[in-house]
């Protein structure tokens, strides 16, 4: 038994040992060729500048860089860059296949690698990343990894309908966390008529709360007949969703139906409409509100008497 | 006589045999725990800046937070630590700094360099034991409020604080915690993702020692000159990135350190906040959480992230790590003892049945077990009573497998967080982890039996950790 736990404790130090060393050795090379590195970068940027003036003289020196210090210059290059140039860019870094890499590790069996990816084929957002990225949305096995995917479709403006992009991070049914919240709210800005046609169809509260606080992003005030709408929900995270969008586009037409919702039952409502009722400047529902200085729930009481402050305030 | 001696030996053997038989159970949770922790950081999505920029930039997307600072005689640190923490990156916050009954000149310093003005603020529930002097609000930043109360130690602080806290989310540190600027959105990134049963998410916490401070902030990670310093780098890197990455993992974790905790205000509330009398506060805290989720049978859930969340300051002398290791065991007995009934209790699930056992093994037996073995193993060995192969396998686990676990965790980081500044520094550390396991590891275990001791006595006194403090 001893010599079984001598050697067992042995191997395992050694392969430990081995594998730190080689960590050791990856850093201090790279910290030594840093500068060579940075070199063969700014080289890089040179040779992609002069090829987008027609120039192909450098041809072999590019052939000699690593491809993640082309890529690493294109990045450079495409952040100074706007309009015709910055395509031209884009599209020499996709003939030189700067992406493949990328794409190849959106296969990975590594969640952590197919995220690593997702940042490299947004930043550059070519046609070809912009399909490895829907291919992640559509079959990833990681719904986080699937959201990240959304998101950067969303931000490079190549999301698909909202309908499909709610049926891939299959939360049709579940309730929508905050992060889809936040790629609805993006959506919102660009696709407002998607929210809109959702919101017309019969979908689950937890979605639909989410979608009504979306949709007060694009500060479309004909959307108000929509908030006052969900203000009459059954569901109360609905209701309170729709006053924290009255909240955000700040309409006065609005004061009526949120003054309504302090004499809501839910307590989640009825903090949510004091709190508008003050950033809206409803002084109507100064008695209103001083009433809700004794309510049952502490929350309403904290949300009045901030509330009430706030009134005070802008008055003043 | 001769069967005394015998019987003498044969209790010498047996005694020997439980302590290799502990070592070895100790070391096998650890490689469980190294590989689970392997796994999870070679399988995770690793968060991205990106997907931090979708929500924390939008308006009303972030959940609000409340950190809670206590502090009790900082009169030097205190301007330049709420500045720090006034300064973290996240898109709605605010500070509430509980002075703790500060005999010195803190809450004059405040209110002189943050124009505090006297306030009425209704505390959501009062779990605090001492009596609140007064609440204020910073007329310069309006999310800065103090809490002036008596003295009442930190748990009392934080929960007067916790109190007064009027966001979903609080986020309890030390009076001497370097929070990393981005330190608050990695934490809160599990509360975006939560479909409403996440309660609390700890974070990684690193060694400050040798590092550059200013104005409050980490400027320069560095490492400490001082050897203690460098061991108990090893030891964060291996309770960190191990052990509660691998319990997170298999929702066991059982502690979220008090230096930087982030937790859902309603179930603090729920739950009483911090209990006053144990010197093991964030230890118990997560252990009751545990138990009152799993007595109700609702679902729940604790994380941890394992991006460095936090900085703190590490003892350097002997009678500063002796005071801490000492404090840490005596909570650990505390709260054992308060949560008996969960012990192999199928009611309490992985937490009753592998958590608290475990607990047990690393905290109530492990360490004198292991002392022991040091003593027995090679005494027993010398009289002829004990083979040397035991006295040799004993000390490989100890020794080589011990600065085995170490080593990996060492790699695993370079591997995925890359936190150390360069080569040269990692093989300093490489050194350490080595190191340690000749002397100081023996003396840990010294310390902790101090801690069963004082349980033992009841001594409740809490011993300050003298440290040296930053530029």
């Amino acid at each position: 038994m001893a010599t079984f736990v001598f050697d067992l404790s042995l191997i395992f130090l050694t392969i430990v040992l081995i594998a730190l060393s080689i960590l050791i050795f990856r850093r201090w090379r790279e910290e030594r060729t840093r500068d060579r590195r940075g070199e063969q970068r700014r080289s890089a940027g040179r040779i992609y500048l002069a090829r987008l003036d027609g120039r192909q003289d450098q041809e072999d020196e590019l052939q000699n860089i690593p491809v993640q210090t082309k890529l690493d210059a294109v990045s450079h290059l495409m952040r100074l860059m706007r309009g015709e140039a910055r395509e031209e860019l884009l599209d020499l870094a996709d003939r030189d296949r700067l992406f493949e890499p990328a794409i190849a590790a959106t296969l990975s069996a590594r969640a952590a690698r197919r995220s690593e990816a997702i940042l490299t084929l947004e930043q550059f957002g070519s046609h070809r990343c912009i399909q490895a990225l829907e291919v992640l949305l559509a079959n990833d096995s990681s719904m986080t990894v699937r959201l990240e995917a959304a998101a950067a479709l969303s931000r490079l403006g190549a999301l698909p309908s909202l309908r499909d992009t709610i049926s891939l991070l299959k939360i049709e049914r579940g309730s929508p966390t905050r992060l889809h919240l936040a790629l609805f709210t993006s959506q919102a800005q660009i696709e407002p008529d998607q929210i809109r046609r959702l919101l017309a169809e019969d979908i689950a509260p937890p979605l639909r709360a989410a979608l009504v606080e979306a949709l007060s992003a694009n500060g479309d005030l004909a959307d108000m007949a929509i908030f006052e709408n969900a203000a009459r929900h059954a569901d109360e995270e609905v209701r309170a969703a729709a006053l924290r969008s009255a909240q955000r586009i700040g309409d006065p037409r609005s004061e009526s139906w949120v003054c309504r919702a302090l004499s809501d039952p839910a307590d989640l409502v009825r903090a949510q409409a004091a709190k508008t009722c003050a950033e809206l400047g409803c002084v109507k529902a100064r008695p209103q509100m001083k009433e809700l200085l004794h309510d049952k729930s502490i929350w309403v009481r904290i949300r009045a008497s901030e509330g009430l402050a706030m009134l005070d305030g802008k008055v003043a | 006589m001769t069967g005394w001696m015998e019987f003498g030996a044969q209790l010498v053997v047996g005694a020997a045999w439980v302590c290799f038989f502990i070592v070895v159970l100790r070391n096998m949770v650890s490689v469980v725990q190294l590989v689970v922790a392997a796994w999870v950081f070679w399988t995770r999505p690793r968060p991205t800046a990106r997907l931090i920029d979708l929500w924390s930039k939008g308006d009303g997307l972030a959940p609000p937070i409340s950190v809670i600072a206590p502090a009790f005689n900082e009169e030097l640190s205190i301007t330049q630590s709420v500045r720090a923490l006034l300064a973290l990156q996240y898109p709605e916050h605010e500070v509430i700094v509980v002075n703790d009954g500060s005999e010195d000149a803190t809450l004059e310093r405040l209110t002189q360099d943050f124009a505090l003005k006297p306030i009425e603020r209704e505390q959501v529930a009062a779990l605090q034991k001492t009596k609140i002097k007064g609440t204020y609000r910073s007329r310069s930043h309006p999310n800065l409020i103090v809490i002036d109360k008596e003295n009442g130690r930190k748990a009392d602080a934080a929960n007067a604080g916790i109190g007064f806290a009027q966001t979903p989310l609080v986020c309890v540190i030390d009076a001497d915690s370097i929070i990393e600027p981005d330190g608050l959105l990695r934490a809160v990134e599990p509360f975006m993702m939560d479909d409403g049963s996440l309660v609390a998410v700890g974070g990684a916490i690193r060694i400050v020692n040798g590092s550059e401070i200013r104005g409050g902030s980490l400027q320069k990670i560095r490492i400490p000159r001082n050897w203690f310093a460098r061991f108990q780098i090893v030891e964060y890197l291996r309770a960190f990135l191990t052990a509660r990455v691998a319990n997170a993992e298999l929702d066991a974790l059982l502690l979220i350190s008090g230096a930087f905790g982030l937790f859902r205000t309603s179930t603090l509330i729920d739950i009483g906040g911090y209990r006053h009398d144990t010197v093991g506060e964030d230890l118990e805290l997560v252990v009751r959480i545990h138990r009152h989720f799993r007595e109700r049978g609702e679902p729940y859930n604790i994380e941890f992230v394992p991006e460095i969340v936090c900085w703190t300051e590490a003892p350097v002398t002997l009678a500063g790590l002796r005071n801490q290791r000492a404090r840490w065991q005596q909570g650990a007995l505390e709260t054992l003892e308060r949560h008996k009934r969960m012990l192999l209790n199928p009611r309490y699930g992985r937490i009753g049945m592998v958590m608290m056992p475990q607990l047990v093994i690393e905290d109530v037996i492990g360490p004198p077990a292991e002392l022991i073995g040091y003593l027995l193993i090679p005494a027993g060995w010398m009289l002829g009573i004990l083979s040397p192969e035991l006295a040799l396998a004993f000390l490989c686990l100890t020794f080589i497998f011990g600065t085995a676990l170490s080593v990996a965790t060492l790699a695993l980081e370079e591997a995925q967080l890359r936190r150390t500044p360069s080569a040269a520094d990692l093989l300093k550390i490489a050194v350490a982890a080595i190191v340690e396991n000749f002397g100081y590891r023996q003396a840990n275990l010294v310390f902790r039996l101090v801690g069963i001791k004082r349980h033992l006595r009841k001594q409740t006194d809490w011993a300050a950790v003298p440290r040296i403090g930053f530029n």
